[in-house]
C-alpha cells in the first residue's frame, strides 16, 4: 500500500475541532475521493495526511500518515513530504510563491537539491507540457485563473512524487478549468501515481476514483468502492451536502413577476485604457429578476459587473440607472468587512438603514448573537457570504451584482444561498450574478447572458448549461 | 555587458554611505554631479520626467526650509524685503547634492534591475540566508496580489459610502484591516504550501561569479568613498 494512514484524533487540542478513528489508504496507481460538507474536517484532514498539522501548526495529532514506508506524521518523516507527495491547492494564488511560472515550478527541485541543469530541464519541460513553455518567465499575475491553475498542477508533479493530494482543485474552476484537472488526475493514474482528491463538488471525480470516502463533523460516516455505489450511497452524499447530481433545468415558470426597467446598457463597451474587453453590451435588468452571467474565466464578466457598479469607467456606451444604488458584492466576501467586529459591521448597517432591518436579520440568523464580538473574518465560509450579502442589502440596494456568490460552498450551503437570493426578491431588487456554476442557471436565473469572446449575448438557461457541461462529457 | 544586480546593489549602498559622510558641498559635488548625470543617462525611458519633477519640487522645498530655519550668514542676494544669506544656499546645496549623490545610482539600480534577477544574485552572489531571499521572493510575488486587494477594498469603500482617501485612523482601520486579513491568510497557506514543498530543506546557495565589470563598478564606488571621506577634508 502506497498511503497507509490511521489516526486516533488529530486537530487543534482537544477543545478545537478534531478528526477522529480516520483510517485511509491508497494503492499506487489508484484513487480515493474525499467528501463533505462545509466544516467537516476535508481541509483538517489534508493537513493531518501530510503533517503539517503536526510539525507546521502545533496540532494534535495520534496516529501515522505512511507513505512508501516514512511516516509524515513524524518530524523526520516530515522532511521527506515534499518528494513522497505533490500538493494542489484550493486556489493558486494561495499557493504560488514565486513571481514567475520557472521560478515556481523550479523552487521544489531548488529546494530538493536537484543541479542547476536537472532544474532548468526539467522545468522547461513541464511548463512546455502543460503550455506553459511561453509565459515562462512572466509575472505570474499576467497569467489567467486557468493558466496559474495549470502552473500548480505542472509544480505538484515535475519531481515525480508517488502521490498526488488536491484539496478542493476545482474551487472558482470553470468548467475548462475543471476538465484540465480531470485530464491531469487521469494521465497521473495512468503513469502509476495514487491520487487522493479532496472536494465536496464529487461529481466531478466519481468516474475517475476507486473510492468515495464520506466524512462528516471529523469522522468517517461511510466509504464505498465505486464499483459498488448504490442509491442509499448517493442519498447519504447529497444529505450531508455532498453535490453528486448533474444539474438539470428544474424551472420552467418564473415564480415571481418581473418589474420595470431599474438598470440598462446600451452599446457598453468594458475594459481598461485602451484594451478592449467587451464590445457592444446591450443588457437590462429589472426588479425581481435574477440575470446570469456565464462565460469562461477571464471572458470580461467581473469588469462588466464593475463597470455596470461604476468601478470602471465605461469606454463607449451609456449606462442607464433608475435609481442611485447598484451595489456590487465580490467574489472573495472578506473584502467587503471594512470594521473589527461583526457588531461594528452591523451598527453600520443599523446606522445605514434603521434598527428595523437589522432586528430582522437577527430573526434571518439566529447565530448572529453567538458571533457578536468576533472579527467578520473569523467566521466560516458560509456566515461571511451571508454577512457579506447582509452589509449589501443594508445599503438599500435597487440592483445587486453578485460576483461568483457560490464559490466554496457545500450543496447543503448552497441551498441556504438560494434561499437568501430569493429574499433579496422579495425586497424588490433586481439580480445579476456572474458564475460558471451550472446550479444556478438551473435554480434561479430568469434571463442568461453569455460572455465569450469580447461580446455578450442572450440565450437560454437550457444552451447555458449544455454549454458549461460540455468540457466535462 | 550585462551587471550583476548585486554588484548595482553594492554600489548604490556605498553611495549612499559616501552621501551621509560628506560634511561639505564641496566634497560632495564629486559624487553628486557624475551620479546625477549617470543616473539620467540610464534611466532615460523609464519615466525620467517624474524624477526631475520629483528632485526640483525637492530642492525648492528644501530651499524654503532653509530660508525659514538656517538663514544667516553674509548676505547673497537681495529681493526687496528678502535676503538670502549664505547658510541657507549652502544648507540647501548639501542637501541636494546628497540627494543626487544617493538618487543617481537608485535610479539606476531601480531602473535596470528587476526583483526576481535582483534576489537570485543576492542569494548567490551574496549568500543571502534562504529565509530573507524567499521572504523577498514572496514579497515581490504578494505585491501585485495586495494590489488588487488595495484597488477591491477601495472600490468596497466607495460603495459603502467610506471616504476615499483615509484620513482618520478609523479611516486607516478600515482599509488595513480587510487588506491584513485576506494577506495573513494567504501567507499562511503560502508558508504551508512552501515547506510541504521542501522548504526546509532548500540549501543556502553561495556561487559568486562576479566579472570584470562588477569589480570595476564596485571598485568606483570605493574610489568615491575615499574621496570624500578622506581626500577632500584635507583639500579644505
Amino acid at each position: 500500500m502506497l498511503l497507509n494512514a490511521k489516526f486516533e484524533y488529530a486537530g487543534y487540542g482537544s477543545e478545537g475541532f478534531r478528526l477522529v478513528d480516520i483510517v485511509l489508504g491508497v494503492d499506487e496507481g489508484s484513487s480515493i475521493l474525499v467528501v463533505g460538507g462545509s466544516g467537516s474536517g476535508k481541509s483538517t484532514l489534508f493537513l493531518a495526511l501530510t503533517g503539517a498539522l503536526s510539525n507546521l501548526l502545533n496540532g494534535d495529532v495520534k496516529g501515522y500518515s505512511i507513505v512508501k514506508g516514512v511516516d509524515l506524521v513524524s518530524t523526520e518523516g516530515f522532511t521527506n513530504v515534499a518528494r513522497l507527495v505533490g500538493i494542489v491547492l484550493q486556489d493558486p494564488d494561495k499557493q504560488i510563491a514565486m513571481s514567475t511560472p520557472y521560478d515556481e515550478v523550479g523552487f521544489t527541485l531548488e529546494n530538493l537539491g536537484y543541479s542547476e541543469e536537472l532544474v532548468r530541464k526539467l522545468v522547461v519541460d513541464v511548463l512546455e507540457r502543460f503550455g506553459l513553455g511561453s509565459k515562462m518567465l512572466r509575472e505570474v499575475e499576467e497569467l489567467s485563473g486557468g493558466e496559474k491553475r495549470r502552473l500548480t498542477l505542472a509544480s505538484a508533479i515535475v519531481h515525480k512524487p508517488p502521490l498526488l493530494l488536491f484539496d478542493e482543485p476545482t474551487a472558482s474552476m470553470d468548467p475548462w478549468g475543471i476538465s484540465e484537472v480531470r485530464r491531469f488526475i487521469i494521465d497521473q493514474l495512468k503513469a502509476g501515481r495514487a491520487s487522493i482528491v479532496i472536494e465536496h463538488k464529487a461529481r466531478y471525480f466519481i468516474d475517475l476514483v476507486d473510492e468515495i470516502v464520506l466524512i462528516d463533523n471529523g469522522r468517517i460516516r461511510a466509504r464505498r468502492r465505486t464499483s459498488e455505489l448504490d442509491r442509499e450511497f448517493m442519498n447519504m452524499l447529497l444529505e450531508h451536502g455532498v453535490d453528486v447530481l448533474k444539474p438539470t433545468i428544474c424551472r420552467d415558470k418564473r415564480e415571481h413577476g418581473v418589474g420595470d426597467v431599474l438598470l440598462e446598457a446600451k452599446g457598453l463597451t468594458v475594459g481598461y485604457d485602451d484594451e478592449v474587453v467587451l464590445d457592444n453590451v446591450d443588457l437590462e435588468v429589472r426588479r425581481r429578476e435574477i440575470i446570469v452571467l456565464v462565460g469562461p474565466n477571464g471572458s470580461g464578466k467581473t469588469s462588466l459587473m464593475k463597470t455596470l457598479a461604476g468601478f470602471i469607467k465605461p469606454l463607449g456606451g451609456e449606462i442607464n440607472s433608475k435609481c442611485n444604488n447598484v451595489v456590487y458584492v465580490p467574489q472573495n466576501p472578506d473584502y467587503m468587512f471594512l470594521y473589527t467586529s461583526v457588531e461594528e459591521e452591523l451598527e453600520y448597517i443599523k446606522r445605514r438603514i434603521g434598527e428595523g432591518f437589522v432586528r430582522k436579520l437577527y430573526v434571518e440568523a439566529p447565530w448572529l448573537r453567538k458571533v457578536h464580538g468576533l472579527s467578520p473574518h473569523k467566521l466560516s465560509h458560509g456566515q461571511r457570504r451571508w454577512l457579506a450579502l447582509a452589509i449589501a442589502r443594508g445599503l438599500n440596494p435597487c440592483v445587486i451584482l453578485l460576483d461568483e456568490p457560490t464559490t466554496g460552498l457545500d450543496l447543503v450551503l448552497y441551498r441556504h444561498m438560494k434561499e437568501w437570493i430569493k429574499t433579496l426578491l422579495g425586497e424588490n431588487v433586481g439580480i445579476v450574478i456572474s458564475t460558471h456554476d451550472p446550479r444556478i442557471v438551473c435554480d434561479l436565473a430568469d434571463r442568461v447572458y453569455m460572455v465569450s469572446n469580447r461580446r455578450v449575448r442572450e440565450v437560454s438557461p437550457k444552451h447555458a448549461l449544455e454549454w458549461l457541461e460540455a468540457p466535462l462529457k | 555587458m550585462k551587471i550583476r544586480p548585486s554588484t548595482l546593489l553594492i554600489y548604490a549602498v556605498i553611495l549612499a554611505v559616501v552621501a551621509f559622510m560628506a560634511r561639505t558641498e564641496l566634497s560632495l559635488v564629486v559624487p553628486a554631479i557624475p551620479n546625477f548625470v549617470a543616473g539620467i543617462y540610464f534611466t532615460l525611458r523609464r519615466r525620467l520626467y517624474i524624477v526631475i519633477a520629483a528632485f526640483v519640487l525637492a530642492v525648492w522645498a528644501l530651499f524654503l526650509n532653509a530660508l525659514f530655519f538656517v538663514n544667516y550668514g553674509e548676505p547673497i542676494l537681495v529681493l526687496g524685503p528678502l535676503v538670502i544669506r549664505e547658510n541657507a544656499v549652502k544648507a540647501t546645496m548639501i542637501v541636494a547634492f546628497r540627494l543626487m549623490t544617493l538618487v543617481g545610482p537608485a535610479m539606476i539600480f531601480v531602473s535596470n534591475v528587476e526583483p526576481r534577477e535582483l534576489i537570485k544574485s543576492l542569494e548567490r552572489d551574496l549568500g543571502l540566508p534562504k529565509g530573507l531571499a524567499f521572504s523577498l521572493s514572496l514579497a515581490v510575488r504578494l505585491i501585485p496580489l495586495m494590489n488588487r486587494d488595495y484597488n477591491e477594498i477601495m472600490n468596497i469603500r466607495k460603495e459603502r459610502g467610506f471616504r476615499r482617501i483615509p484620513i482618520t485612523p478609523s479611516d486607516i482601520k478600515a482599509l488595513l484591516v480587510p487588506l491584513v486579513a485576506v494577506g495573513i491568510d494567504r501567507a499562511y497557506w503560502i508558508g504551508i504550501a512552501a515547506e510541504l514543498r521542501g522548504f526546509s530543506l532548500r540549501k543556502r546557495v553561495f556561487k559568486p561569479s562576479f566579472k570584470l565589470v562588477d569589480y570595476i563598478i564596485i571598485a568606483l564606488a570605493i574610489v568615491q568613498l575615499v574621496i570624500v571621506v578622506f581626500i577632500t577634508p584635507l583639500l579644505s
